[in-house]
């Protein structure tokens, strides 16, 4: 079969196209934030209380400095949810729909502190970071009971061990292997900056066909053998 | 009944070809080049007698899609019929592409290209071609997206047969149809959700060489960590009359294979006025040779999207890293560490970049690209808000060991 393919159309296309690609800069304005300017030092930032009820409309920011109040009332920052207000105010949301999605991850925080705070270990004060930590693997589909668990039988919490073990969970990796793998990186004394590449590496050995088994085994093997360097050969046999 | 040889198996072909696009806006920035190979099929028109038509089917298809739905796409396909008697090689290709403009307001504005070219040697020898252009308006609310767009293209069609010999000794005659077609016309297309499903409505009427075709149908989008899939249902008034056509599209990508198919009636077309049978069918499996990017079905390849450069228990300097894409203009990033105000990022060679100091803390954060909330489809680390989008998670002041 002779190939006749209209080449000069595909050609002009993708020159017109690409002309139009190249023209089509818009001028979005972005703000220089205060206290957070590209390549500079962040400086001190704004209250976010004073920035939600600069940034909302009064209607939101009354309902929602209520909720905050309460929300600290019982132990949780109420800078949080300002933060969550004024993402939702970012991201352009709209105000009947903004109000409902802050009270909602409200509840969040409560729920995240009482899974938390089910660790007869943790501490009394309440920890921001971990605090949000939990929240989010709540979110991505950690249980509050596996969350609780985290911190059961040695080993402290920490937003990093709970980032990885929602990503562990997200990825698909059952509840008892996630969390024995987590719990095997806290125990070797793993650096938090190499435990948040745990779940790439596990991604990595499901690509090359693994079983989520195997490939949990794989690292907690690698784990114990580094002390916490944690990596698998790059070649995984 | 008419008996007349089976040709819609091409139909399949030009609608493989015609969906490698069709999930561009869904599945985030990619380049890539994948080698394909599979099988399509097609049933006779209502009237007329015959069976499948199948061919097997080979070829390419190389996209480059940047952020906002900018891209370019080209498909190039060979067939060989299953029933060697019955037909003989086909080919079909397409390529085309889109710009976006942000314009403001949730309004953004664009164009949109393509020329594809069909061409069938038995029974029936056919050669279809043409070119198409649009101009389009898009409006994005939270959970709700409306666009029109108005379309005009020109093409041709020829049609050759051989008429076999009344008696023995008479000579085989060939019989040639050739159609200059054009079209011009407007959609418009409503669609809610905010989530991995959308939910949407869409009309419109073309004027085309051979009369007008207007339609109304409803359109069901879903992404899911499987891929993309598309189900439309379309109620047609054409010049041959009114007809409901529908199907189901789908795009799975796996690591570096993907499988992409289409089942249905397809649409009719001013441009590519043709036999269009009963249903057609077809499923490709593809492996990449080149490139790669957004991945939603494997989150194979992904990538931080920062990186630390020194922590302290108070906080750390991170540098934040985006990939240049087609069509961004301006990139900015904004998350609990600015309190969600943009800070610029800067073009560094092939990426948007720009370094913070950041308190100690679990952060959320995202980009502005043209003036619209993005986070990579294949990003790690990203939480779903709570209203239907994601935001990446930064922890700082990390550096220690897990206590």
């Amino acid at each position: 079969m002779k190939i006749r393919s209209s080449g000069f159309l595909v050609l002009a296309l993708f020159a017109s196209l690409a002309t139009a690609a190249a023209s089509s800069a818009s001028g979005l304005a972005a703000q220089d934030p205060p206290g957070a300017a590209a390549g500079t030092e962040a400086g001190e930032q704004p209250d976010p209380r004073a920035q939600a009820q600069r940034v909302l409309s009064p209607e939101v920011f009354q309902r929602v400095d209520v909720e905050a109040t309460a929300l600290e009332r019982s132990g949780i920052p109420a800078a949080i949810l300002y933060r969550k207000a004024l993402e939702g105010a970012a991201k352009r949301v709209p105000d009947d729909r903004l109000v409902p999605g802050v009270l909602q991850y409200a509840e969040r925080l409560r729920a995240a502190r009482t899974a938390l705070a089910a660790d007869p270990l943790a501490p009394v004060a309440v920890d921001v970071p971990l605090l949000v930590a939990g929240a989010d693997a709540l979110q991505r589909g950690v249980s509050p009971e596996l969350l609780g668990r985290l911190g059961q039988d040695g080993g402290e919490r920490t937003p990093v061990s709970v980032l990885v073990l929602a990503d562990l969970v997200e990825t698909g990796i059952g509840d008892d292997r996630a969390l024995g793998l987590v719990r095997e990186a806290v125990l070797a004394r793993t650096r938090e900056q190499r435990m948040l590449e745990i779940p790439a590496e596990v991604r990595r050995l499901l690509r090359q066909g693994r079983s989520p088994t195997d490939a949990t085994e794989e690292l907690r093997r690698a784990l114990r053998r580094r002390g916490g360097g944690g990596a698998v050969d790059r070649g995984g046999a | 009944m008419r008996a007349m040889p089976t040709i819609a198996g091409p139909l399949g072909l030009a609608v493989m070809a015609m969906g490698s696009h069709a999930s561009s806006p869904l599945a985030g920035q990619s380049s890539e080049l994948v080698a394909e190979l599979g099988a399509t099929w097609s049933l006779p028109p209502i009237d007329v007698e015959g069976g499948a038509a199948g061919f097997f089917v080979t070829g390419l298809r190389a996209s480059r899609w940047g952020l906002g739905g900018s891209g370019l796409h080209a498909s190039l396909l060979v067939g060989r019929s299953m029933d060697e008697v019955d037909a003989g090689d086909v080919l079909s290709g397409e390529a085309g592409g889109e710009a976006w403009r942000d314009i403001g307001g949730g309004w953004s504005s664009g164009v949109r290209g393509r020329a594809f070219g069909l061409r069938v040697d038995a029974p029936i020898e056919q050669r279809s071609y043409g070119v198409e252009g649009a101009v389009l308006l898009r409006w994005r609310a939270p959970a709700f997206r409306a666009s029109v767009r108005a379309t005009g293209g020109a093409g041709q069609s020829r049609l050759s047969v051989e008429i076999p010999p009344s008696d023995r000794d008479g000579p085989t005659r060939t019989r040639e149809r050739t159609d200059d077609l054009w079209r011009y016309g407007t959609e418009v297309e409503l669609l809610w959700g905010d989530g991995p499903v959308l939910a949407g409505v869409r009309g419109g009427i073309d004027e085309g060489a051979d009369g007008t075709y207007s339609r109304g149908g409803v359109q069901l989008l879903a992404t899911a960590w499987l891929g993309v899939v598309e189900v439309h249902l379309d109620q047609w008034d054409t010049p041959a009359g009114a007809e409901t056509t529908g199907g189901l599209a789908f795009h799975v990508p796996a690591g570096g294979w993907s499988a992409r198919g289409v089942a249905g009636r397809p649409d009719p077309d001013p441009l590519l006025r043709d036999e269009r049978g009963r249903g057609v069918g077809g499923v490709l499996v593809g492996r990449r040779i080149l490139g790669g990017g957004a991945d939603p079905a494997t989150r194979s390849g992904r990538a931080h999207l920062h990186t630390v450069l020194d922590e302290t228990p108070e906080g750390a300097r991170v540098r934040i890293e985006l990939p240049v894409e087609t069509g961004a203009a301006t990139v900015t990033v904004l998350g609990d560490f600015t309190l969600w105000e943009e800070v610029r990022m800067e073009r560094r060679g092939d990426r948007w970049s720009v370094e913070l100091d950041i308190p100690a803390g679990t952060h959320h954060y995202g980009f502005m690209v043209d003036d619209e909330w993005y986070v990579p489809e294949d990003a790690p680390d990203a939480v779903p808000d709570e209203w239907g989008r994601r935001s990446l998670i930064l922890v700082a002041g990390a550096g220690g060991e897990v206590r």
